[in-house]
C-alpha cells in the first residue's frame, strides 16, 4: 500500500536541523541543553558533508554572540537552546535586533522555571519569547506543529531573517523535538532559497547601513566589501552606525526598526492559522505549536469538533486572525502551560476570549483520552 | 563612513579616521592606544574594509566611532565571541577585539579564557586602567588590593586578576603587555599581535586620569621595564608573576601553534564558508538516513 522508501521516520529536532541545512546554514553554535541538544549532535555529525562550522561554546551567551558575529559577516547562522539557555541569550538577542542582523534561534522548551523538569515537555515559554528584551524590538516567532512544519518553518525562518533583518525564533518543545514522526520524503525537500531583497545594488560613497526606509529594512553590506563600511552599534546610532542619542534620531531609528513588524504583516508572510476538520463544528479546539498532534487525534474520535492551529505566532496578522476566529461557535484553547498563555495572547491582540482553557503543566503531553474527556461544555 | 581609502595607493593615518571627535577625557590613556592601533594598521597597510574591529562596552569601546573600519560595538563583555563568529566564517578579515579590564576580565572573563585556548587568529587589545571609567569609578577585577573606589570606600578586599598569567595558563599563543604612553612600543606589540597567526593578547596599562588617582602615568612610569620576546613558558611565568615595584612590559610569550580552524579536516586552510553557494543545497542524501 505504501511505498516504504518514500516515508521517513524522524524527530522534530532533526527536522529543524534539516530545514537549517537546506536553507544554507553555514555556522551553528550552541551550548548543550536538554531537550535541544540533539540539534547540535545532528549538525555536528553532518559538518563534513555540508561544509558547515559547528561550535560547542563555553555558554549560551557565547553561542548567541558567535551567531551574531557570523551573521554580520554574512553567513546564515543559528543557535538552539531551551528556556533557561534562552534566558542567558536575551541581552544578546536585543543586540542582534539593535544592529539588525539576521539570526535564527530555536527554543525547544521544557518545564521550568530554573532547572525545572529537563526531560519533560511544556509550552511555558511563549510569553517569554514574545517579550524577551530590554525595551522593545521586532522579532518573528514561528511554532511548528509537527516534523514537516519544523522543517519548513526553519527553512522559512532563514529567509525571513534575511529579508527583514530581525531575529527569528522557532518555538518548539520536548514533545515535538524528541518525538518521532512519519513523514513523506517529498515534504522534506520543499523550499526555495530566497536571499535578501535588500542587497546593495550600486557602489555608494555615502552608504547608510541604517538608512531610514518606509519598510524599515535597509540595504545590508558584508564586512570585506569595499566602500560600504559601517558600525554595527549596540548603542543607539544614526544611519551610518555612529553612536547618537539625539532625540529625533532616537525616534527615527526606533520607529524604523519597529516598523518592520507592520511590513512583515503587510507582506503577507505570516500565514493564517490552519483549520482542520469539519467546517461547521460545535466546538473548535484552538492550539499552537506541538498542541496540534493531540488535538488532531481528538478530532478523529469526537464528533463535531474542529481545530484552529497557529504556527505563525508573532507578529500576528490581526485582521486575518480575527476573520478566522469569527467562524468559531464555542472554543477551547488547549495548551501545555499553567495560565493559558496563548489564550491570553489572543485576547490581548484580538479581543477574542476563548470560552474555555485547557491547561496542562505536569510535563506530560496531552493524551487523547484525557483531552477527549474534557472536550465538552 | 569615509571611503576614500580605496582610491589612494598608500594608506595613511587619516584613512582610519572618521569625522567624529573623541569624547574621552583630556589626557586619557585611550588616545595613545588609538594612535598606536592606527599606526599599526597603516604600517601593515591593512585596508579599512578588510579590518573588522569588535568592541565591548566601556570608555575604550566608544572608539568604534573614531576608527574607520568595519566595526561592531557589541555588548559589555561580549566582544570576543562576536569576533570569533565573524572570523570563523570569514578568515580573510583581519579581526581585532577591543575591550577594557571590567569588560574582558570581569563580565567577559569566561570568553577570554576560552578564546585563549581556542586560538583563533584574533588580536585582543585590553585597555587596562584598573577601574570602571564609563560607570564613573568603581573597582575593577584588576584594581590593586586595597584600592579605594566609589564602590569600595574601605579598599578592595579581593586580589587582582593577573591577565598575563591567566592567558599563559589558558594556552594563549601571543601574550604581551604595553603602556598607553609609549605609543611606538605599543604599536610594535599590536603589529606583531596582528601578524601572529593565533590568539594574541595585548594588555595595555592605561591610566584613567579622572577616576583612578592611584595608577597614574607617573605610577606606571616608575615601575615598568621592558622585556624581550620569550618562548619559554617558565621564564614567561616568572615575568608574569611580577607586579608591584617592578612591572615588566613587552612580549611575555609567543608560540607557533595551529589555529583552531587549521584542524578542520573538512575545510581548506582559511576557507570562507560565506563564499559557498547556498542557493541549491541538496539534502536528499541525508534524508536516506531516515528511511
Amino acid at each position: 500500500m505504501f511505498n516504504k522508501s518514500s516515508r521517513l521516520l524522524l524527530t522534530g529536532n532533526e527536522a529543524i536541523a534539516l530545514g537549517a541545512l537546506k536553507a544554507g546554514l553555514k555556522f551553528y553554535a550552541a551550548y548543550p541543553m536538554t531537550p535541544a541538544t540533539s540539534i547540535l549532535h545532528f549538525l555536528a555529525s553532518h559538518e563534513h558533508q555540508y561544509k558547515i562550522i559547528v561550535k560547542q561554546t563555553e555558554d549560551e551567551i557565547a553561542a548567541m554572540n558567535m551567531v551574531i558575529g557570523a551573521s554580520v559577516a554574512g553567513a546564515r547562522a543559528m543557535t538552539a537552546t531551551s528556556g533557561g539557555g534562552f534566558a542567558l541569550m536575551v541581552e544578546s538577542l536585543g543586540f542582534g535586533a539593535m544592529i539588525e542582523t539576521t539570526l535564527v534561534c530555536a527554543v525547544v522548551s521544557r518545564p521550568g522555571p530554573a532547572t525545572g523538569m529537563p526531560t519533560w515537555s511544556a509550552q511555558g515559554d511563549l510569553r517569554f519569547l514574545t517579550h524577551a528584551a530590554p525595551d522593545e524590538f521586532p522579532r518573528i516567532i514561528l511554532a511548528p506543529g509537527d516534523a514537516v512544519e519544523a522543517y519548513q518553518l526553519t527553512f522559512k525562518a532563514f529567509n525571513l531573517a534575511d529579508q527583514y533583518q530581525v531575529p527569528v525564533l522557532i518555538l518548539s518543545d520536548k514533545l515535538l523535538g524528541e518525538s518521532f514522526f512519519t513523514v513523506e520524503k517529498s515534504q522534506m525537500l520543499e523550499g526555495d532559497y530566497q536571499n535578501s531583497k535588500f542587497k546593495i545594488q550600486n557602489f555608494n560613497q555615502n552608504y547608510e547601513r541604517y538608512k531610514v526606509t518606509e519598510s524599515g529594512v535597509s540595504a545590508r553590506s558584508i564586512p570585506g566589501t569595499r566602500g560600504h563600511l559601517f558600525i554595527a552599534n549596540s548603542d543607539e546610532h544614526d544611519e551610518f552606525g555612529y553612536s547618537e542619542e539625539d532625540s529625533e534620531n532616537r525616534v527615527r531609528q526606533m520607529s524604523k526598526r519597529m516598523r518592520k513588524l507592520e511590513t512583515i504583516v503587510k507582506d503577507d508572510v505570516m500565514d493564517a492559522p490552519k483549520w482542520y476538520g469539519p467546517k461547521n463544528a460545535d466546538i473548535t479546539l484552538i492550539c499552537w505549536g506541538s498542541g496540534k498532534g493531540a488535538c488532531l487525534e481528538v478530532m478523529s474520535n469526537v464528533k463535531l469538533v474542529n481545530i484552529l492551529h497557529f504556527s505563525h505566532i508573532y507578529p500576528l496578522d490581526i485582521d486575518r486572525v480575527k476573520r478566522e476566529l469569527a467562524k468559531i461557535k464555542k472554543s477551547i484553547c488547549v495548551e501545555a502551560n499553567y495560565s493559558g498563555q496563548f489564550a491570553d495572547y489572543l485576547y490581548e491582540k484580538t479581543g477574542f476570549k476563548v470560552d474555555r482553557k485547557l491547561c496542562k503543566y505536569d510535563g506530560r503531553p496531552w493524551f487523547m483520552e484525557e483531552l477527549a474527556a474534557n472536550v465538552n461544555f | 563612513m569615509s571611503n576614500q581609502a580605496q582610491t589612494k595607493n598608500r594608506l595613511t593615518i587619516s584613512d582610519y579616521s572618521t569625522p567624529m571627535i573623541p569624547t574621552w577625557c583630556p589626557g586619557c590613556g585611550n588616545f595613545g592606544i588609538l594612535m598606536a592601533l592606527k599606526q599599526a594598521l597603516v604600517e601593515l597597510q591593512i585596508q579599512p574594509h578588510q579590518a573588522l574591529v569588535v568592541w565591548g562596552i566601556g570608555c575604550n569601546s566608544n572608539m568604534c566611532n573614531w576608527l574607520n573600519v568595519y566595526g561592531i560595538h557589541a555588548l559589555h563583555g561580549r566582544a570576543l565571541p562576536v569576533a570569533a563568529g565573524a572570523k570563523f566564517v570569514n578568515p580573510k578579515l583581519t579581526v581585532i577585539a577591543i575591550g577594557g579590564d571590567g569588560d574582558g576580565y570581569g563580565i567577559g572573563l569566561g570568553h577570554f579564557i576560552h578564546s585563549c585556548r581556542r586560538n583563533l587568529d584574533i588580536t585582543y587589545i585590553v585597555h587596562n586602567n584598573q577601574i570602571y571609567g564609563l560607570t564613573a569609578g568603581q573597582a575593577s577585577p584588576t584594581s590593586d588590593h586595597g584600592a579605594k573606589t566609589k564602590s569600595t570606600p574601605c579598599g578592595v578586599i579581593e586580589r587582582p586578576i593577573n591577565p598575563i598569567a591567566l592567558a599563559l595558563s589558558s594556552q594563549a599563543t601571543y601574550i604581551a603587555r604595553g603602556i598607553a604612553s609609549d605609543v611606538a612600543h605599543l604599536k610594535g606589540l599590536i603589529m606583531a599581535g596582528i601578524q601572529h597567526r593565533g590568539f594574541a593578547l595585548i594588555d595595555v596599562l592605561q591610566p584613567c586620569v579622572t577616576w583612578n588617582k592611584q595608577n597614574t602615568y607617573e605610577w606606571v612610569k616608575e615601575r615598568v621595564y621592558k622585556i624581550e620576546a620569550q618562548n619559554s613558558r617558565l621564564k614567561a611565568q616568572k615575568y608574569a608573576e611580577e607586579w608591584g615595584d617592578k612591572i615588566p612590559v613587552g612580549l611575555f610569550y609567543q608560540e607557533e601553534r595551529k589555529i583552531y580552524s587549521d584542524e578542520f579536516d573538512h575545510l581548506k586552510k582559511d576557507e570562507c564558508v560565506i563564499e559557498h553557494d547556498i542557493s541549491q543545497i541538496d539534502i536528499s542524501g541525508t534524508l536516506e538516513e531516515f528511511v
